[in-house]
């Protein structure tokens, strides 16, 4: 049996590139051969993927990866296969983009128009999280089911920059985001109730940003403006895109993992914060809150004196903080790669034989 | 365990006493307590930018393309397609290379160094253009904001002038009812002084001769019994305005004329429109308090007995002559002696001009009270014509204007029968108000 995967773009590190991969190695692993085509490849990547132009229908399945608009839909629709899956990792609403970013805009509201000409044509849609399934499901696809994002956090044990764990690692407390700049994972409320934080409670603390802000400068200008109105430019730091040492120096370095996010398909920082056993404070939205599962504290309402409050109790309070830092390191185990493998390839190989 | 929901925060409370740590909570943002610039910067919303942002876009967009592609790579993968010879072929091609090298090395790096200046003045001019997009949005947003204001502002003004309008309206009115109740008292008070001055004006005029005063005769027997015209005129005769703007019509017929006359002037409307237009003329009455109201005006008005005085005039000495509305103070009769008596004082060429209210409307009859005090009879339009035409005056003509609102040429009446009843009867019911009738001598 031979099940290919298709994607618009497959990139170093980028979590649904790495979940292809997985994928494909899983597949590999139980004797059913697996391609990846997708449009645009990194170099380094040239040799396990192969452009989507040489892609043909021998394969008896096509796993597709959905998450933005491309002309991948196109060819899926087209393309004389049985069998077709659908992963969906999700696709923003394009309101968070009006006005920032025309491009992300354009994309994203191209993607919904191919998710909905999908439908008749995908047998197995899966969810990557429920609040994706049920989004398909509203659609119109006929047969959806859910399996957990897998995430491989291997890479995360190789050993972080050593330099800015030495300049992180100067007794401030340090909040953290991981997640690219983009108006959806409001950074900007993240700012404004460190400010509460850092005012209120603990003026030794620092909010780190960490993410890619190219594309979106328009909102990164913003969010700095804020920051300087709020007198934080010494407190506050943005990365923008750096190496993945540097992301494990700040993982490693964090006190606390703290989320205003307002869109999330699934939200992978959430358990690579949970590998570094990082206490979770996090807005309840989107799949946000079946990803954090029991393994952090949510939030209902942008209350930012109050989640303020909360962020210094995290930190504070032994017992708690202790307390969630076992319950964040436990939930990690809920999406462990072997277990979520196993449901995968259960439920692909069970389509196929129908 | 279940997570449980506390205040806005949902934690699962195993080994932990949520309580306690709610309570600490509580007790920290209590004592929390914003300023006013910390509450607008907090709980104000970041918007997109305010200005069009399409054009950045889409420069960032091709800045990235040129930070992707800035570097010209000298060491290039050579590859080749062929199976076989590929191998060789790709040898043979590293070799040239290696011995192009010194010559094509130093045009690749001046390339290189002048792509790598050039892709970084773009961004340097891509965050200048940013900061200056930026400031724009924050420019526009205080100009959409202050536009906002204003509206707001011109929407209250708006407001404050319609009630303006409104009092000014309220108090036009008040300071009309003011002025002719003023006008009234001044008329009374005057009566009550005539009398006082002139004991003998009481006596009936048949038995006083004329009295000069002011160059204002008085004939007429005044006396607190008499009927006051002058009051009931102010109150039901019309609105000044209204009936100079109605009697505007006939001031053609007195153009260019000397000596018209206007017989029974009352309070001297039409007077005053021919004053207006520079015209010789004189009104003629016999109501002291009318007289007195039109020499308030400095209008040219005599007392006198309408037929005494055309008595006096000599045959074709007269310009023209309008009769507003004094038919209802003679017998039909009376009317057509006072016709042929004009008719024989009028010079060839003049006009002689009536105006009454139509007795054919039933709707006119119902609403003025003032043919409740008639001395005579309204004349029917048509006998007031028959009666120019007897007195000797030539093409008379016969109109009408006022008509009142019916209502009936709403309706939509399809059977030419009974839309020509119903014509007839609107024009019974709510036919004009007023005729005239012209005659030329």
């Amino acid at each position: 049996m031979r099940i290919d995967q298709i994607l618009p773009s497959i990139s170093y590190g980028d979590a649904v590139s790495n979940s292809a991969i997985i994928i494909k190695k899983m597949l590999e692993s139980k004797g059913i051969s697996s391609n990846i085509y997708a449009g645009h490849i990194h170099p380094k990547l040239r040799k396990i993927v192969k452009p989507v132009t040489k892609l043909n229908n021998r394969a008896d399945g096509l796993l597709f990866h959905m998450a933005t608009g491309s002309r991948e839909s196109y060819i899926v629709k087209e393309i004389d296969i049985g069998k077709k899956i659908m992963i969906y990792h999700n696709i923003t609403p394009a309101r968070f983009f009006k006005g920032y970013s025309s491009n992300a805009e354009r994309s994203v509201i191209q993607g919904r128009s191919e998710l909905r000409m999908l439908k008749n044509d995908i047998g197995l849609a899966i969810g990557v999280s429920e609040y994706n399934r049920k989004e398909l499901e509203e659609i119109g696809y006929y047969n959806t089911t859910v399996v957990p994002f897998i995430v491989n956090l291997d890479d995360f044990a190789q050993p972080p920059a050593k330099n800015i764990v030495k300049q992180m690692q100067d007794g401030k407390t340090n909040i953290l985001f991981v997640g690219r700049i983009s108006p959806n994972k409001k950074q900007e409320d993240i700012i404004k109730a460190f400010y509460c934080y850092h005012k209120f409670f603990n003026n030794n603390s620092r909010l780190t940003l960490v993410g890619n802000y190219t594309g979106m400068e328009p909102y990164y200008y913003q969010l700095k403006k804020l920051i300087s109105e709020l007198n934080l430019e010494n407190d506050v730091l943005i990365t923008g895109h750096i190496p993945f040492s540097h992301i494990l120096a700040y993982y490693h370095t964090a006190h606390l993992f703290f989320s205003m996010s307002e869109h999330e398909g699934f939200c992978v920082p959430l358990l690579e914060a949970m590998y570094f056993k990082l206490p979770i404070l996090a807005y309840d939205s989107s799949a946000i809150g079946e990803t954090l599962g029991n393994g952090g504290v949510l939030f209902k309402e942008k209350d930012f004196v109050k989640i303020a409050a909360m962020i210094d109790t995290l930190i504070k309070n032994e017992e708690f903080n202790k307390s969630y830092r076992m319950k964040s390191s436990s939930r990690l185990e809920y999406f462990k790669q072997e277990k979520l493998e196993s449901i995968l390839y259960s439920k692909i190989i069970q389509y196929m034989n129908e | 365990m279940v997570a449980k929901e506390t205040d806005i925060f949902l934690f699962e409370t195993d080994s932990i006493d949520s309580a306690k740590i709610i309570e600490d909570i509580k007790k920290k943002y209590s004592q929390v307590l914003l300023d006013e610039t910390e509450k607008k910067i907090l709980f104000q919303n970041i918007h997109p930018p305010a200005a069009d942002s399409s054009f950045l876009y889409n420069f960032i967009d091709e800045i990235e393309v040129l930070t992707r592609r800035w570097h010209v790579n000298i060491d290039y993968n050579i590859t080749s397609h062929r199976p076989i010879i590929g191998t060789a072929i790709v040898f043979v091609k590293k070799i040239v290379r290696k011995l192009l090298r010194w010559l094509i090395s130093y045009p690749f790096t001046s390339v290189e160094e002048f792509n790598q200046s050039t892709v970084s003045a773009l961004h340097h001019l891509k965050d200048g253009l940013i900061t200056m997009h930026q400031e724009q949005s924050e420019i526009m947003e205080k100009l959409i904001l202050e536009n906002e204001l204003l509206k707001k502002k011109q929407k209250e003004m708006n407001e404050i002038h319609k009630e303006m309008v409104k009092f000014i309206g309220d108090l036009r009115e008040e300071l009309s009812q003011i002025k002719t109740t003023a006008r009234i008292s001044n008329e009374r008070t005057r009566r009550m002084e005539r009398l006082a001055k002139y004991p003998e004006l009481a006596i009936a005029v048949e038995q006083q001769p004329i009295i000069q005063e002011n160059n204002i005769q008085y004939s007429q027997r005044i006396n607190d019994d008499s009927f006051d015209y002058f009051m009931f005129d102010e109150y039901y005769r019309g609105n000044k305005q209204k009936i100079k703007e109605r009697q505007k019509r006939y001031i053609k017929y007195f153009k260019g004329k000397e000596n018209v006359l206007d017989l029974g002037c009352g309070r001297g409307y039409f007077c005053e429109l021919l004053q207006f237009q520079g015209i010789s003329y004189l009104g003629i009455d016999n109501n002291p308090d009318m007289l007195s109201a039109c020499q308030e005006n400095s209008l040219n008005v005599m007392n006198s007995e309408i037929m005494d005085y055309l008595n006096r005039q000599p045959n074709q000495s007269i310009g023209g002559v309008f009769l507003g509305n004094i038919v209802d103070h003679f017998t039909p009769q009376q009317f057509y002696e006072l016709l042929r008596l004009v008719y024989q004082k009028l010079q060839p060429g003049a006009y002689c001009v009536m105006e009454s209210v139509n007795p054919q409307s039933i709707q006119t009859m119902q609403e003025y009270p003032f043919t409740d005090v008639l001395n005579g009879k309204l004349l029917n339009p048509r006998t007031a014509k028959f009666m120019y035409e007897s007195a000797g005056l030539n093409l008379v003509q016969l109109d009408f204007c006022s008509s009142l609102d019916s209502g009936f040429d709403k309706l939509i009446i399809e059977n030419e029968k009974m839309s020509d009843y119903l014509e007839k009867i609107d024009d019974l019911l709510f036919g004009d108000q007023f005729y005239s009738v012209v005659g030329l001598k």
